[in-house]
């Protein structure tokens, strides 16, 4: 039966000071809401707890579009991680951040030819080729750059008959390049193509269909680099590194991950002597269980039984989010109450009904005025927040460190979007 | 192509029925009916017949990043997605 209630699964909410309910309730009333909190602890367990579970030696680009908050950027970049952007505004984003293009690679379908030109004059580290005629592009910018770039293909392994539909991100997508374009390509290439990046698939928990996936890139740039002669200095192997973010979720098992990726990295690299970096991609691991979405209860309204609770802060803070629209909740409390006794929906102020956060949920009483608290909110939700739809603008950003919180950006009503308008 | 009614299919049917709102009588309801045009499911109660699948059968349907345009045609396109899904 599809009306029954659901309880949140709050054992998944991050062990975190920030995240007291009195803490949040003064970071609410302080900043306003709906707000954003990101906690950098979070983010710097997040990156060892990673970091951990990868092959020695491994690099990790943080993909900047999960959170591209400027203070967020920084903090990794602290704690020695690379980048992956997908726009040229990311890698602006990047340097605002005060942090060197060169740490970075570009990939994406569909780079402008303004943006490869614009990438390669600011020497990134690697720009990733996402077709032949990408490449062709790149080539074009290159004469006006200080160094030549470094090149990458991006690879399009399609899909194979064992991988339970998970390979989202390849076969029929207009991701990358197919293996024989790939020979081809680096067969006619006149300037060396000398890094490989695959990537299939996102929000992974199953730890044999990361190493399936992990195999299979290793496969293919062994062989692309057998049958053309070229050599490969970087590898970047792609991610989709998933957390538990619902009720039946488990997170991934480290130790059998670690060491199965290790296995796979030392046999490749005992055939690739001239490997020089090892990369894996990670967004949501990394930034999702560091923030946290402050919403206020605007309104009540009780409709067969059910409460629907509506708040300034929804679809339009966080976006679609994971596309249930809040069919299967993720963790969330309100700061303030006692049982969990009534069965609410809470909804967010769009007039649509996708608007929803959590769906008939056992919580206790809402209230007008109180604080709802919304977890697993750092990534993919700011960034993919549709603002200007009914026109209530973008959430502040506030980030705790070390118990001090300041905000990272100010809340952006309209009126900044209408200066720039013209009747 | 048709194909005799198994045990799969009487669940995923079962799960259809107990949506709110049907065009159809549960008990009347086939393979054959459209979860649009026929049963009336629409944005939310699409979603929610997705949970309420994934909860049956024990399987993550990401309606992001799994494309699910073929799958949400019919009940039995449906039973045939969950079939999929299983086998791997």
């Amino acid at each position: 039966m599809t009306a029954e209630a659901r309880v949140p699964p709050n054992h998944l909410i991050p062990n975190s000071a920030t995240f007291e309910n009195s803490v949040l309730e003064k970071l609410a009333a302080e900043f306003g809401t709906p707000v954003f909190v990101y906690d950098f602890e979070l983010l710097t367990a997040a990156a060892e707890e990673l970091s951990g579970y990868l092959p020695d030696g491994s690099r990790i680009l943080y993909s900047v579009k999960a959170n591209p908050s400027l203070a967020i950027l920084r903090h990794l970049a602290n704690l020695g991680m690379g980048f992956e952007v997908a726009s040229i505004g990311e890698l602006r984003t990047l340097e605002r951040a005060g942090i060197n293009p060169g740490s970075a690679i570009f990939v994406g379908p569909g780079k402008r030819p303004a943006e490869v030109t614009e990438a390669v004059e600011r020497d990134l580290g690697w720009m990733v080729i996402d077709s032949p005629l990408e490449y062709a592009r790149a080539t074009a910018a290159a004469p006006v750059a200080t160094h030549w770039p470094s090149l990458a293909l991006r690879l399009n392994p399609g899909l194979s008959g064992n991988q339970r539909g998970m390979l989202h991100m390849a076969g029929s997508t207009p991701f990358g390049m197919t293996e024989p374009e790939a020979v081809d390509l680096l067969r006619a290439a006149t300037r060396p193509i000398e890094g490989f990046q695959g990537y299939l698939g996102t929000q992974l928990l199953d730890t044999d269909t990361i190493l399936a996936n992990t195999a299979l890139l290793i496969d293919v740039a062994s062989r692309l680099q057998k049958q053309t002669g070229a050599r490969f200095r970087f590898v970047d192997l792609g991610g989709g590194f998933g957390i538990a973010q619902y009720d039946r979720d488990t997170g991934l098992d480290g130790p059998r991950l670690r060491a199965g990726l290790q296995r796979l990295v030392d046999e490749y690299r005992r055939g690739h002597p001239w490997t020089e970096v090892i990369a894996f991609e990670s967004g949501r691991f990394l930034a999702a269980r560091s923030g946290v979405l402050l919403c206020t209860v605007i309104d009540c309204k009780e409709r067969d039984g059910e409460l629907f609770v509506v708040l300034d802060g929804g679809m339009n803070a966080v976006g679609g989010r994971d596309g249930y629209a809040g069919a299967r909740p993720m963790p969330l409390r309100l700061l303030s109450g006692g049982d969990q006794s009534v069965l609410a929906t809470f909804c967010g102020p769009l007039c649509t009904p996708m608007d929803r956060l959590a769906a008939r949920v056992l919580t206790p009483r809402p209230r007008p005025g109180q604080i709802v608290a919304f977890f697993l909110a750092g990534a993919y939700a700011y960034s993919a927040s549709p603002g200007l739809f009914l026109s209530h603008g973008y959430c502040a950003e506030v980030g705790v460190s070390h118990g001090r919180a300041r905000l990272l950006r100010p809340r952006q009503n309209i009126d900044a979007m209408l200066d720039t308008q013209r009747v | 192509m048709t194909h005799m009614q198994d045990d799969l299919d009487s669940r995923v049917l079962a799960e259809v029925a107990s949506m709110r709102g049907l065009l159809v009588e549960p008990e009347r309801l086939r393979l054959e009916h459209r979860l649009r045009e026929d049963l009336g499911l629409e944005s939310i109660t699409l979603i929610e017949l997705i949970v309420a699948i994934e909860d049956a059968f024990d399987i993550r349907i990401d309606p992001i990043t799994m494309n699910l345009e073929d799958a949400l045609i019919s009940v039995g396109s449906l039973a045939a997605f969950v079939r999929e899904q299983h086998r791997g």
